[in-house]
């Protein structure tokens, strides 16, 4: 690549990234994202990794520098109360930018720890992903205790509404997801071609379901053996939308389809074969403009123009 | 299927070529994928008003967008993981077989109300805090690296959740009824598919046992 073409991918690149954003938008998401993550994990059970021995202990990335979390049942609760802290101190926009940089720091431990046992699952890596790209913006600007108090008592005008700066989290996120999505797909095509379209690898994962923790569906399993083709259509639609998820990032109206359909192939899997992603479910929040649909096109305008 | 070759021999084994195979076609799709961004960029920008931010804001932007797409990139392309990055391998390596063979261990408690029966602990709040019994099951193969041995590896799995089973016990007798001894069966199923309705074939085979100490 030339100098000058190189030049030419970076701004535009950089014309994506750093397009302007509503910093409600951003405010909105991140409250909604935090209130997500304390919901799922506000059962914590975090402290009783604490109890499993260090011959089960294989660790991953940085955890290989860190001791085993065996017998820290002191350190694991405290890092645990301070978690929690830092993710409702996130969520209400209170010291914003510590309780953002230690819910992403102290959350990429506590989340990871169950990776370290021979098991690697893939529900928490957006989230830690995002929680580090909320540590670096300006998300506590609106809709946040920080801004009321800068407002009310310190009498100092806030930052105006619509910035570059609160359009590149969004757009950062979005990054990660499409990386996430499209990974997937990837994964498939290259492990097991397009033929995987028709490995019926949905009704198996059904068949194994089934075997393991038997219950009742709306579609029976002899119904989805006999009819390959619904097992056919599913994961073609699903490798589908996987592959096109970096469209996502340019097209709005494609943004809504593909969305809404990955939201309902993570819904249907969950249904027929217990395998549950809620947290690639609260991912997709960045990708609602809260702003235009809560305010409607108009009042988003005047605020974006004031 | 994709990079299986014939040749056992030379430079190019069959676990060489298909690693460069693999490779090539995680690179191929990551290129297509950039080519057709860049083309939906270019359309983007030309529609879109320029851009006004602050110097600050553009290093940050750019260092962790830089950050995410080599991270990312060379994921997917070495099929590795470096927590919290990841390739995302989600039942990527499926093939259609009939008949369907799955295996999965099978955790059974023997009641100490009737030693005769033996129940499988199915509920995941048994194997907390691993999410479900499959990922329990996982620390078996760590434990074995360790040991040397396959069968310790069970017995040490066991006995932990013999531990974890009486703590669980502690907080709610009720629901947790006292047990004796637990059992792990390696459980084969062969599914015929092609018959209706589907014949299902289980081998269940007792691999280990352990004693669940009563304090």
């Amino acid at each position: 690549m030339t100098p000058a073409k190189r030049n030419d991918v970076l701004n535009d690149f950089q014309e994506w990234l750093l397009q302007d954003g509503s910093a409600w938008n951003l405010g909105f998401c991140r409250i909604l994202f935090f209130a997500g993550v304390l919901t799922i994990y506000g059962s914590g059970h975090f402290v009783e990794w604490a109890g499993v021995p260090s011959i089960f202990y294989d660790p991953i990335s940085f955890f290989g520098h860190l001791p085993a979390p065996f017998g820290q049942l002191a350190l694991l609760q405290c890092l645990t109360i301070v978690w929690f802290v830092s993710l409702t101190l996130s969520m209400f926009g209170a010291f914003t930018r510590v309780a953002t940089i230690g819910s992403a720091l102290i959350g990429a431990y506590l989340l990871g720890l169950g990776h370290n046992y021979g098991f690697l699952h893939h529900h928490e890596n957006p989230i830690v992903m995002i929680m580090f790209l909320l540590a670096f913006s300006s998300c506590g600007d609106r809709l946040s205790l920080d801004n009321l108090v800068l407002r009310r008592f310190k009498r100092m005008p806030g930052r105006p509404e619509a910035d570059s700066r609160y359009g590149w989290p969004i757009r950062l996120v979005w990054l990660v997801l499409c990386f996430t999505y499209f990974g997937a797909g990837v994964s498939k095509i290259a492990c097991s071609g397009l033929m995987w379209t028709t490995s019926g690898v949905f009704a198996d994962l059904v068949w194994q379901a089934g075997l393991t923790h038997p219950r009742q569906l709306c579609i029976s399993q002899s119904v989805l053996d006999a009819n390959p083709w619904i097992g056919f259509i599913g994961a073609s639609a699903g490798l589908f939308f996987e592959l096109t998820a970096p469209a996502l990032l340019i097209w709005p109206k494609w943004r809504l389809f593909g969305v809404s359909a990955l939201i309902l192939m993570h819904l249907v899997l969950d249904y027929f074969t217990g395998i549950a992603y809620p947290q690639y479910i609260l991912c997709a929040l960045f990708w609602v403009p809260w702003n235009r649909l809560l305010h409607g096109r108009q009042a988003a305008a005047v605020a974006q123009n004031q | 299927m994709y990079g299986q070759s014939a040749s056992h021999t030379g430079f190019l084994s069959s676990t060489k070529l298909s690693w460069l195979s693999r490779l090539a076609y995680n690179g191929g799709c990551l290129c297509i994928c950039a080519a057709l961004l860049r083309v939906a960029l270019r359309s983007y920008c030309a529609a879109h008003k320029p851009i006004i931010a602050s110097k600050g804001q553009r290093y940050v932007a750019l260092t962790l967008s830089t950050i995410l797409i080599l991270g990312y990139s060379w994921d997917i392309l070495f099929r590795q993981e470096h927590w919290p990055f990841s390739n995302t391998p989600m039942f990527g390596s499926w093939r259609w077989s009939n008949p369907l063979k799955y295996s999965a261990p099978g955790i059974y408690g023997v009641p100490a109300s009737n030693p005769q029966l033996e129940f499988a602990l199915t509920e995941n709040r048994f194997y907390s805090p691993f999410h479900s019994s499959k990922e329990f099951c996982a620390i078996v193969k760590v434990a074995e690296r360790k040991h040397h041995s396959q069968d310790s590896g069970r017995v040490e799995a066991l006995r932990w959740l013999a531990h974890r089973y009486q703590q669980t016990r502690r907080s709610d007798p009720q629901a947790n009824p006292e047990l004796i001894k637990l059992r792990w069966y390696d459980r084969q199923w062969l599914v015929d598919k092609l018959k209706v309705p589907s014949a299902v074939n289980l081998q269940q085979t007792l691999m280990t046992e352990v004693n669940v100490d009563a304090r």
